[in-house]
């Protein structure tokens, strides 16, 4: 997996671009595993009378 | 019903069309990389000129006419990362003012994040033409450029988890009377005094 984004210039050097867009996956991943974790630990550890 | 004022009417106003803006600028930056073609440059630059000027009236609005250590995190507080996640008062060390520990360090992401790609993206837009300047790509170095879009990309990057988890608590159902006081402006007395402490946040009764 890259992290960066790589253009070339007008003389053919190797310039950075950005962030990869691979990484889309990633950040989206980390909001899903956060949602999932913390309704998990919702569901299974607070009670619904705690409040 | 006793209601108490959480939200006023510019504060609402003001977050919907921060919430409009985010939206936009989510949509028109990742779809094209997604595969979907548009024209999306003006579209994204024009959102986030509105955005900018949003987040402008917030910080004003914040240190004129409201109470900006309501968002102040006292060090006590860090004891209360994980329990604060329970939403449950008991659990907690330190009792909440107007906001809880979480909602706060969210607040201070959120604004890092938008502040990275405010100061970004004002410089990006010097790179396209526009009715009010004359595009300039060499106003900086390939290199420093690079800095830039990584800089921007991170910050677009960052607010994919950040919006995700921003809607999934508006609609947990015990965390619906906040997001009904972002719509109608109150909450319920009741409300007030299960999740806030009322000698560190004095709400005001509405109307």
């Amino acid at each position: 997996m890259d992290i960066f984004r790589y253009t070339s210039d007008a003389w053919g050097q190797r310039v950075l671009e950005g962030l990869s867009w691979d990484l889309i996956g990633y950040f989206a991943g980390a909001g899903v595993v956060f949602i999932v974790l913390h309704a998990g630990y919702m569901h299974f550890f607070v009670k619904k009378s705690g409040q | 019903m006793n209601a108490l004022l959480r939200h006023t009417l510019a504060t609402r106003i003001n977050h919907w069309l921060m919430a409009a803006c985010m939206v936009a600028l989510l949509l028109t930056g990742f779809l094209p990389i997604l595969g979907i073609k548009f024209a999306w440059v003006t579209l994204h630059w024009v959102s986030g000129v509105i955005f900018t000027a949003s987040v402008l009236f917030h910080i004003i609005y914040a240190l004129t006419r409201q109470d900006w250590r309501s968002m102040w995190i006292a060090r006590g507080e860090f004891a209360d990362v994980l329990s604060s996640l329970s939403g449950s008062l008991k659990a907690l060390k330190v009792s909440p003012g107007k906001y809880w520990l979480m909602q706060k360090i969210y607040h201070h992401l959120v604004a890092i994040m938008s502040l990275v790609a405010i100061v970004t993206g004002i410089l990006m837009l010097l790179k396209i033409d526009s009715p009010f300047w004359t595009r300039d790509p060499y106003l900086f170095s390939g290199e420093s450029w690079g800095i830039i879009y990584v800089l921007h990309d991170f910050s677009g990057l960052c607010f994919i988890p950040l919006i995700m988890m921003h809607v999934y608590f508006a609609i947990r159902p015990e965390k619906l009377f906040y997001t009904r006081s972002m719509v109608k402006g109150w909450i319920t007395d009741e409300e007030y005094r299960a999740h806030h402490d009322p000698e560190k946040w004095n709400a005001k009764r509405k109307g």
